[in-house]
């Protein structure tokens, strides 16, 4: 327990303020009120204690209920609030003990020196417009860039220097990190150094060209702006917005000036003959999740989604947090309740429901649009592309096909023996229904009600040996038996999983799902021959017969399974278009005799090549084509281009902003609750800033996004700088990039700040503009070296007396991985991807199976589009990518302004170990069996790719001594090279023999890829 | 689990990071290795005057199982029936008592709402002759080592905002959970194993039941080393934990020794400690690719054990196999150990899925409250039961239909406790005549988390931390009370 209140300490307390530095109010006293005083003496009128306020000189010199002052300028000793402040008796202490705050001895120092120095109050630093201060004179560096005349002069009042430029290569590599988001390549670092004969204003200027610019700051903006493909809430269904991320993207590389930035996002729908881009914009505030969940009320929902509204634009424009005004007067900050719900009632207007956006579909209103980065010339190039590939898809390979057929025609003929061995279910559950199945003799189960989706368990006989597969057999109904309105002729298997278990399981082990090498069906129509990959739970299979004959679909296991350790197995089962009325389970073993093929391929495989007629052969090229192992690589890479052209080519639906015909009314929601309305109010904004000037007629967003975009408005502009800043620095002029009210914290550099962004304002919001500002300034190119010195006094480099220095954000770390080996795909835009997952994690939390929702089952993509930038990839809201988690990416549920940045063994496990990155480690090494170059020469290269920069001779050595012991270690297990080198999809691109030699360069790229330096901005 | 960020090898930065620990407490992340070995090196010296100020009640309990049921298990059922609910079968519910609950879009349009017994008889259990349900035979065994609270309430009636609520102390998304609370107020208790650890099964009542989501054990606004980790019972326990195929332990230990030399230059040349708690990380990640298989291997329990948490306990991912590795993982130092089974979402077929869910969760929970105790662990391990509300005591769907169920109910619900300083064999709080509202001892949802985190030796109202502005508590805006009467007092052992 502290306590300073003994008597020698307050006489210190109250030594001659002549020795004392000057009190500042809003950097030093308004914090301390704030956090420890305002709860019950701030601006909330309604819930004041002892009717005092202390938020100006007037009321705290008015006091309270005792109607003494509360202070007494110029004399500490004789003002009450400092006596109480002082004061050891337990009944009259302020703050008071059950209010679990106390003054630190710093602080009541602090206030006591207020007092004595004048008591003065200042409105709060943000509520006052920024004004440019002079420009301190060119400091010792000689630069004559504005960011440099502040930070040194700040630097000269502290008696500290700016540190040396940093070297060209670690400066270009920060530069390129900075403004794309990607590491240089080596190509890249000698440009800077020929064409641009190392200067870094043109560095600086090509850089900010480069359409990966926008890609890099898009990122943030969508951190701050909630985006993700999925709805959130339970359900978290599909939604398709990226329409939104591409417009982003657009307007960073186009520099669209800032103002127009948040007038499109806040009010594009409202802009008079408002364009698609401009529609396309205004999604942003239909960022929120929404939720799909039963039985909700949709008033209480839309209630969330206006209120998410609020926060994310005042949390990201405004730079206010409003939230606590939505249950009661804010605390610190000078915002009522009514005024919250004033503002709120903008965000009311549209037509939106409480429940939407099932089924994969996006919530409305929504507008159906080109892409706003659609490229005419990309198309005709990737039409052209389509040619080329789809010749190449389509070249015969006599050899390979051959093969094909022959292994076909040989698992035709292949007469192992085929033991089956009919299940006895003993348990079945479905969410829908008590009883979905009824077990009848013959292990037959008769399913009954809506079963889909069922689990049923079946015992697995103890000495049936190795089990090789599974067939599912649906049977004719009973003749007596009228199919329910569910069992129609015609039902689709949706998805069959199976798990075993050693003892009786009641669900499946979504952990440790089979896998099907071999998947064969009988078929009585030619429509329901079965996808290669029927057990996948985005394939089907279709079948006719609860009134006809049996069919079966058959499953052959990857790996065997045997029936002594496993007793039971599981199936879940979905079913669409109806169900089936009675079926069976078998295992078998041995080999299943029905072929895995359609049947027309069968035949035509089974005949002598010369007998074959036309239609025969077409059709085997064909399915050799669009099946065959062969082809797949091509395949995948054709539907890739196909996705990519449509995303061209065609319009697409996303999310927006209307005005309905009938808006909701804004009232004041008592303690911020749905169902308890106060007075109605009418859109505003709060009095602490400038006058809402609206047209006649309706206040609406439009009236609110000029609002913003006024002269005198105190926070638009330095939130936005502030914001921009920070992603250079790793930290804003204000720590609070999101938070400017009283409780956020005072600037390093407040003048500073205040002439970025009149600055900013003035240059018509020109952010390119700001931004080369901020990169050209010798403060930002310092070195980032720390002396054990700096690191001891300013461990957060809030003087900047030494450059920036941070880990990359979790995109980028991944980014940097995907172009330093060369596999980077650098498509700019369209749909979100889905690169490598562990498992299929989103099963484990989702409602996969129970409703119709997309997203529901992680589905990976194949070919180029595991290698898109990151800022592309799929973002599930309950469950967000998880190797990028592990390095501190949100969830994307709210708005999130400025990532934190931690260092944890689940991150180092990524890099170490996810496929992704392994991948990148062995793809770059390939690269590295192309150079004729001596070992030696080799090394430096990689390190050059990785980093940027050249090793010293110690770096190399490490290096040079690990690829010995790889090269040892792969002598020592030549098997394990090939385990190695297949991680990822991308196919090996060197010849048998030399797998050894890139297993050792994989292994030691990898480490050269897990170095600190290359997931650090320095 | 976390490695902070000035990390303490170099002895620079050692003092630097104690200076900071002893000048302001508030703003260094707690939940770290560092605390500890700190606490350790500050015992030769005044050890309490570093501990920070909302860690200064003595702590009961060192560590917490929560056996989260989620979905809503039904407290009609299985912990608060009374004679009154035979009486009153198929008659409607008073309007009186219904009062203005309201009910969710599923029964709101129901146009009665006829009360339904419990569908099993139960039994008084123990010393203190507590109901509970026989579907839960085992657990009435154990009547004795808890505490049943039959006067748990929330406002939520929805899955999201309610199981958001109870396992982040708010409705509004973006909140930290419990567990990432407890790790970065309490930090390690290990050197090898994540601080808070999540375990997810499949109940067999109903599946796929409810969806949960990477917020219920998520970070929020902490430091994210602070989430939960999911530890899955697969080939890969804890996500990318193993070498890639063909790189095995001794060769990957060369690997990192060269990246440890790399990463030290570096950190040396440019005065980095980021980097050195980078080297930290991979070292643990190193440790931990031995700690988690060893964790994850039962094959040295003896059969005994397998008998208490019953069968399903062989199988891998099922609860009982969960509640059994809870209790290693307890042993092994993880603080915060957090079990989620799906499916006590019965609206539809109780009669049949309850049974399953309780069959699924019944012998293991039990299994692991008697096998801490045996050990000497329970003393120090507090174990909660609960879901996030419980459900109507009217049916949904007509009564007597075997696919009719029950709603939400967010007015009253129970949970029990067990261990870490609760009064075992008790009961706390109760409902009135038709389990729906609260006659005495009211614990809302917050007071409960206020509780548990008493029990850690964590004060509620000083624990906060800042963020926009706000100090925010674990146990929200809304004011909450430990729950004093259902703790320990020192005379209660004997």
């Amino acid at each position: 327990m502290l306590r300073f209140a003994t008597k020698g300490f307050v006489c210190a307390l109250f030594a001659p303020a002549l020795l004392l530095a000057e009190v500042s109010f809003n950097r030093d006293v308004r914090p301390i009120l704030s956090s420890t005083c305002f709860a019950c003496h701030g601006p909330d009128e309604k819930h004041l204690s002892g009717e005092l306020q202390l938020t100006s000189l007037e009321r705290a010199l008015k006091g309270g209920e005792s109607g003494e002052p509360a202070l007494v300028p110029g004399d500490a000793r004789a003002s009450r609030i400092i006596q109480r402040a002082l004061s050891n008796d337990p009944e009259l202490v302020m703050p008071p003990p059950e209010f679990h705050t106390r003054l630190t001895a710093e602080q009541k120092q602090t206030l006591v020196d207020w007092v004595d120095q004048g008591a003065t109050f200042e409105k709060h630093w943000a509520f006052s417009a920024p004004k440019k201060a002079d420009v301190p004179p060119v400091g010792p560096s000689g630069s004559e860039n504005p960011v440099d005349r502040f930070i040194e002069a700040r630097l000269e009042k502290e008696g500290l220097q700016v540190a040396e430029r940093a070297e060209f290569p670690v400066l270009a590599r920060r530069l390129h990190l900075d403004l794309t988001g990607l590491p240089p390549t080596i190509e890249e670092l000698q440009l800077a150094l020929d064409a641009d004969s190392g200067s870094v204003g043109a560095l600086i200027d090509r850089l900010l060209a480069s359409p990966h610019y926008g890609e890099r700051m898009a990122v943030d903006w969508m951190d701050a702006s909630r985006y993700a493909d999925t709805h959130g809430y339970s359900r978290d269904g599909t939604r398709h917005v990226w329409l939104w991320r591409d417009w982003v993207l657009k307007a960073f590389n186009d520099n669209k000036p800032y103002d127009a930035f948040i007038t499109e996002q806040l009010a594009g729908d409202l802009l008079p003959d408002a364009t698609d881009d401009q529609l396309i914009a205004s999604g942003f505030n239909r960022l929120h999740p929404i939720t799909q969940e039963g039985g909700t009320i949709p008033e209480e929902n839309l209630v969330n989604y206006v209120v998410d509204r609020v926060k994310t634009t005042s949390e990201a424009m405004l730079g206010m947090t409003m939230a606590c005004a939505q249950c009661h007067d804010h605390k610190y900050d000078p915002i009522s309740q009514k005024e919250y719900f004033e503002f709120y009632a903008f965000f009311n207007a549209l037509g939106d429901k409480g429940i939407d956006g099932l089924e994969g579909r996006n919530a409305k209103p929504t507008h159906t649009a080109f892409s706003p980065l659609r490229d005419e010339a990309e198309l005709a190039r990737l039409r052209k592309e389509r040619e080329t590939l789809a010749a190449e898809l389509n070249r015969p390979l006599p050899e390979a096909q051959k093969a094909w057929e022959d292994a076909i025609a040989a698992d035709l003929k292949a007469t192992a023996e085929f033991v089956t061995q009919s299940l006895k279910p003993v348990a079945a559950t479905s969410p829908g229904t008590h009883e979905p199945a009824v077990f009848q003799e013959g292990n037959i189960s008769r399913l009954q009600g809506r079963v889909s989706p069922m689990q049923i368990t079946f015992e697995i006989p103890v000495n049936f040996g190795e089990i090789s597969g599974v067939r599912l057999t649906s049977l004719p109904s009973a003749p007596d038996r009228k199919p329910c309105a569910d069992q129609k002729r015609d039902f689709a298997v949706k998805s069959l999983s199976a798990s075993f278990s050693p003892v009786f399981a009641p669900s499946i082990n979504l952990n440790s799902l089979e896998r099907f090498s071999r998947v064969s069906a009988t078929s009585t129509q030619d429509w329901n021959q079965p996808p290669a990959n029927a057990f996948q739970p985005t394939q089907s299979w279709r079948s006719a017969s609860v009134a006809g004959r049996p069919e079966s679909l058959t499953g052959t296991l990857k790996r065997p399974v045997n029936t002594g350790a496993m007793r039971f197995l599981v199936l879940e089962l979905i079913f669409g278009n109806g169900q089936p009325d009675l079926i069976q389970v078998e295992v078998f073993r041995g080999k299943d005799p029905d072929p895995a093929h359609p049947l027309d391929i069968v035949s035509a495989v089974q005949k002598p090549a010369g007998e074959r007629t036309v239609e025969e052969l077409a059709a085997l090229q064909d399915y050799f084509k669009r099946t065959s192992h062969a082809k797949a690589r091509h395949r995948h890479a054709l539907a890739n281009l196909d996705a990519r052209i449509h995303f061209h080519s065609s319009k697409h639906e996303t999310m927006v902003m209307n005005a309905a015909e009938k808006p909701r009314k804004t009232h004041i929601l008592n303690r911020g609750v749905y169902s308890d309305k106060l007075e109605e109010v009418q859109p505003g904004t709060p009095k602490i800033f400038p006058p809402l000037e609206a047209d006649e007629g309706t206040t609406d967003r439009l009236d609110l996004a000029r609002w913003f975009l006024r002269d005198d408005h105190p926070t638009t502009s330095r939130v936005a700088v502030n914001r921009i800043w920070s992603l250079f620095f790793g930290r804003g002029l204000s720590e609070s990039l999101a938070d400017f009210g009283s409780q956020g914290t005072y600037p390093s550099h407040p003048e500073l700040l205040d002439w970025l962004a009149v600055d900013f304002r003035e240059s018509g919001w020109d952010t390119k503009r700001l931004i080369r500002m901020i990169v050209s300034s010798r403060t930002y190119q310092q070195s980032s070296k720390a002396s054990p010195g700096q690191l001891e006094h300013d461990p957060k480099n809030e003087m900047l007396a030494r450059g920036p220095r941070f880990r990359l954000q979790a995109e980028f770390v991944r980014d940097v991985f995907l172009r330093a080996s060369g596999l980077l795909n650098p498509q700019l835009g369209g749909p979100s991807v889905n690169p490598y997952q562990p498992g299929d994690l989103w099963r484990q939390v989702s409602h996969f199976g129970s409703v119709g929702d997309a997203g529901q089952t992680f589905v990976q993509d194949r070919g180029d589009r595991l290698y898109r930038r990151s800022l592309y990839t799929f973002w599930k809201r309950t469950l967000p990518p998880p190797n990028m988690a592990a390095f501190d990416a949100p969830n994307r549920e709210i708005c999130s302004i400025g990532r934190m940045r931690t260092n944890t063994p689940l991150s180092a496990l990524v890099l170490l170990n996810d496929p992704q990155f392994v991948e990148a480690s062995r793809f770059l090494a390939e690269q590295v069996l192309q150079m004729d170059e001596p070992p030696g020469d080799r090394l430096r290269f990689v390190f050059r790719q990785i980093t940027s920069t050249e090793p010293n001779d110690e770096q190399l050595q490490v290096m040079q001594e690990q690829l010995d012991r790889e090269i040892a270690y792969f002598a020592r297990h030549p098997e394990r090279a090939s385990s190695l080198t297949t991680a990822g999809d991308t196919p090996v691109g060197v010849a048998e023999d030399r797998l050894l030699e890139l297993a050792t360069w994989t292994n030691t790229v990898s480490l050269v890829f897990n170095l600190s330096q290359t997931i650090t901005k320095y | 689990m976390d490695v902070p960020e000035h990390a303490i090898t170099n002895p620079l930065n050692r003092r630097a990071f104690l200076g900071k620990m002893a000048g302001g407490l508030g703003n260094i992340a707690f939940g770290s290795l560092f605390l500890n070995e700190l606490s350790q090196a500050a015992m030769a010296g005044d050890a309490s005057s570093l501990l920070p100020h909302f860690r200064r009640i003595a702590p009961k309990a060192k560590r917490v199982i929560f056996l989260f049921q989620s979905g809503g298990p039904s407290h009609v059922d299985l912990f608060d029936a009374k004679p009154s609910l035979v009486n009153n079968h198929g008659k409607e519910l008073p309007p009186s008592v219904r009062g203005d609950q309201r009910v969710t879009g599923m029964t709101s349009r129901q146009k009665s709402f006829p009360v339904v017994r419990p569908i099993e008889d139960g039994k008084l259990c123990g010393k203190n002759q507590t109901w509970i349900s026989n579907l839960l035979p085992h657990t009435q065994t154990i009547a004795d080592d808890i505490c049943v609270v039959r006067s748990m309430h929330t406002e939520a009636i929805n899955h999201d905002p309610a199981i958001t609520f109870i396992n982040t102390g708010s409705q509004q998304l973006g909140l930290p959970s419990m567990g990432a609370w407890v790790s970065y107020g309490l930090g390690s208790l290990n050197r090898n194993l994540p601080t808070y650890i999540v375990l997810i099964s499949q109940g067999s009542g109903k599946n796929p039941g409810q969806p949960i989501f990477s917020r219920l054990w998520g970070s929020g606004f902490l430091p994210s080393q602070h989430q939960g980790v999911m530890l899955r019972a697969g080939a890969d326990p804890v996500l990318y934990l193993d070498n890639p195929p063909g790189i095995d332990r001794q060769h990957r230990r060369t690997m990192l020794d060269s990246l440890e030399s790399l990463n030290q230059r570096f950190a040396d040349e440019l005065g980095d400690p980021e980097t050195l708690a980078r080297i930290h990380a991979y070292e643990m990640a190193y440790r931990m690719q031995v700690s988690v298989p060893g964790l994850t291997d039962l094959s040295g329990e003896p059969d005994q054990v397998f008998q208490l948490y019953g069968p399903e306990a062989r199988r891998p991912g099922s609860y009982a196999a969960n509640c059994l590795m809870a209790r290693r993982l307890a042993e092994r130092g993880v603080r915060f150990i957090q079990l989620f089974h799906r499916g006590w979402d019965q609206h539809k077929a109780i009669n049949a899925q309850l049974r399953k869910q309780c069959l699924d969760t019944d012998q293991a929970s039990a299994g692991l409250v008697k096998d801490l105790k045996q050990r000497g662990m329970l003393e120090d391990t507090l174990v909660v039961w609960g879901g996030e509300f419980g459900r109507t005591v009217y049916s949904q769907g007509q009564i007597g239909n075997p696919n009719a169920g029950r709603d939400h109910h967010g007015r009253c619900f129970s949970i029990w406790l067990a261990g870490g300083g609760i009064r075992g064999g008790m009961t706390w709080g109760a409902t009135d005549d038709f389990c729906w509202n609260i006659v005495k001892d009211p614990v809302h949802i917050r007071d409960m988390n206020a509780t548990i985190l008493h029990q850690l030796g964590l004060d509620h109202n000083q624990f906060t931390y800042r963020f926009r502005g706000l100090d925010n508590k674990p146990t929200g805006v809304e004011p909450a009370h430990v729950v004093k009467g259902i703790l320990e007092s020192r005379g209660d052992r004997a």
